[in-house]
């Protein structure tokens, strides 16, 4: 039997190890870090009082997604209720990728501010699974762990969310969604 | 217009095999199947480009942490408490009383220990109930304005100007319910009155239970607070207290105006300067009256002084007229 400071610190540890992603995949599910900081707090609290239950083998960040995801499905149908608008808060830091031609140099930020309103306005599977995959390279069978779906559905919702960003990516390079995005009323 | 299976486009080829080469995640066969189908299919060629920046930029996405710090920090703080209410906290604290140094220990109810600390090895008391105690989180607290509130009402007690220590309790402590019962029973005595251990017996209905009782109370968390020194043994011998430090139980039922005289195993109340209060019908007697001999214990009280009979509500008995023919004197403080 552990006491409960040895439990405190162990999962201090586990905090330390996995803060940055939990935090990084909520901010990107959740579009602003207000809301982030609030579903961060609660993921490692409820991570807390389940941890004493935990397998010792268990994959800790697959885990902690897990309950990421679930308060991100709870947050997200609470704001469908709302009809509220997904808006990114605050400037995007610059990329961390140094932009290859010009059209990139002058479009870089803009860009990443577009795909995040694109990724903002995805269904809650395919938002949080694209996320999971491609932002947090976790693999389709711990993303279908996640979701409870099969390894295929994960992996369909991951496709789905890039035919709809491909699509919108097709009318930002052309220019349409550009004008879009600066004129929403348009 | 002919039906196009999902995923299918207007070439006929399968988008998630497009889909899959710009991620990397085709098998081997797939990627030829797909490279071949792309020198043939400029549309798809193009939607392959799109595809594989849109992966580039999303990968690329910068990966922002403002407002962590802020969040590590929130939760740390609800760690922090969430931990400390895991383990109920004991605050200890020691205090130089006139007879001695005492360590208390308070809960969030209230007083959970008392104790006599030992002037030579201060620090192993302190050691052995972190041992015996581990459910709790320790924390000491000298000079803490709670205990200090707690050690005035108890130094204006051991000089006597105060009876009744109004100290809330929690009973965390205790070793088990009869414990409980025999402690709560031992409250029941009141200021500058004495029963025996039999008498405590006998109040809990447990006649037989004397040794039991002894050492329930020998194992009092609260000493003082519940007043395990007014029990004496059947002969008026002061038995033990605190394990052997009988001169301390002399001490504290001199405050209480409980004479004591030397005897063969060591100190006994003064029987003689004792009135003897009958419990059921509330009366007091001297000491050898007619009427108070062969009561049970548990109904029998001694009783220090007329004053502290009277301040109960006993009578004097009719028979004897311990009003008429007081044990001794009685001087009130106010007289001098």
């Amino acid at each position: 039997m552990t006491s409960s400071g040895e439990t405190a610190d162990a999962f201090g540890e586990i905090v330390d190890l996995h803060q940055r992603s939990v935090y990084r995949y909520l901010i990107r599910c959740t579009g602003n870090s207000d809301d982030a900081q609030e579903l961060f707090q609660e993921t490692f609290l409820r991570a807390y009082r389940a941890y004493a239950d935990l397998p010792t083998d268990a994959n800790r960040r697959a885990w902690l997604f897990r309950i990421a995801t679930n308060l991100v499905k709870n947050y997200i149908r609470g704001r469908q209720r709302y009809r509220k608008i997904f808006v990114a808060d605050g400037p995007i830091p610059s990329s961390k990728v140094h932009p290859t031609t010009p059209e990139q140099t002058f479009h870089s930020q803009e860009i990443a501010q577009l795909l995040l309103n694109a990724i903002g306005a995805l269904p809650f599977r395919q938002r949080t699974a694209l996320i999971q995959r491609q932002l947090e390279g976790l693999a389709y069978r711990e993303i279908a762990a996640n979701l409870d779906c099969s390894e295929d559905s994960a992996r369909a919702h991951v496709y789905q969310a890039l035919k709809k960003l491909r699509a919108y990516w097709q009318r930002v390079t052309t220019g349409e969604e550009r004008r879009c995005h600066a004129n929403p009323k348009a | 217009m002919p039906t196009q299976k999902r995923n299918t486009l207007a070439c006929g080829f399968a988008e998630d095999d497009i889909i899959a080469e710009a991620l990397g995640e085709n098998s081997q066969l797939i990627r030829q199947k797909v490279r071949s189908h792309l020198t043939a299919c400029p549309d798809c060629t193009q939607r392959l480009e799109q595809y594989k920046q849109v992966h580039f930029q999303l990968r690329s996405l910068p990966a922002p942490e403002t407002g962590l710090a802020a969040a590590r920090r929130a939760l740390d703080r609800q760690l922090t408490h969430l931990t400390a209410d895991a383990r109920p906290r004991l605050v200890l604290s020691i205090w130089n009383s006139p007879v001695g140094p005492l360590r208390i220990g308070t809960t969030d109810r209230g007083v959970a220990l008392v104790e006599f600390v030992s002037p030579d090895d201060p620090d192993s008391g302190a050691r052995r109930l972190r041992e015996k105690f581990a459910q709790f989180s320790f924390e000491q607290a000298e000079g803490n304005e709670g205990h200090t509130a707690l050690t005035r009402k108890l130094e204006a007690y051991l000089n006597g100007s105060r009876q009744a220590l109004d100290w809330a309790l929690d009973d965390v402590l205790m070793r088990s319910d009869f414990q409980r019962q025999v402690l709560r029973a031992a409250r029941e005595i009141p200021y500058g009155s004495l029963t025996t251990y039999l008498g405590l017996a006998e109040r809990i209905d447990q006649p037989k239970a004397v040794r039991a009782v002894a050492q329930a109370l020998r194992y009092n968390p609260l000493p003082i607070r519940i007043p395990c020194h007014r029990i004496v043994g059947s002969n008026g011998s002061l038995t033990g207290y605190a394990g052997n430090k009988i001169a301390l139980k002399r001490d504290i039922l001199a405050v209480e105006g409980i004479p004591t005289v030397p005897s063969r195993s060591g100190f006994a109340i003064a029987q003689d300067q004792l009135y003897v209060g009958r419990q059921a019908e509330r009366i007091f007697c001297r000491p050898h009256c007619e009427d108070a001999k062969g009561i049970r214990a548990g109904n029998r009280l001694f009783i220090a002084s007329r004053t502290r009979a009277e301040a109960i509500g006993y009578a004097p008995c009719g028979v004897c007229r311990p009003d008429r023919r007081p044990l001794h004197m009685e001087t009130e403080p106010s007289l001098f």
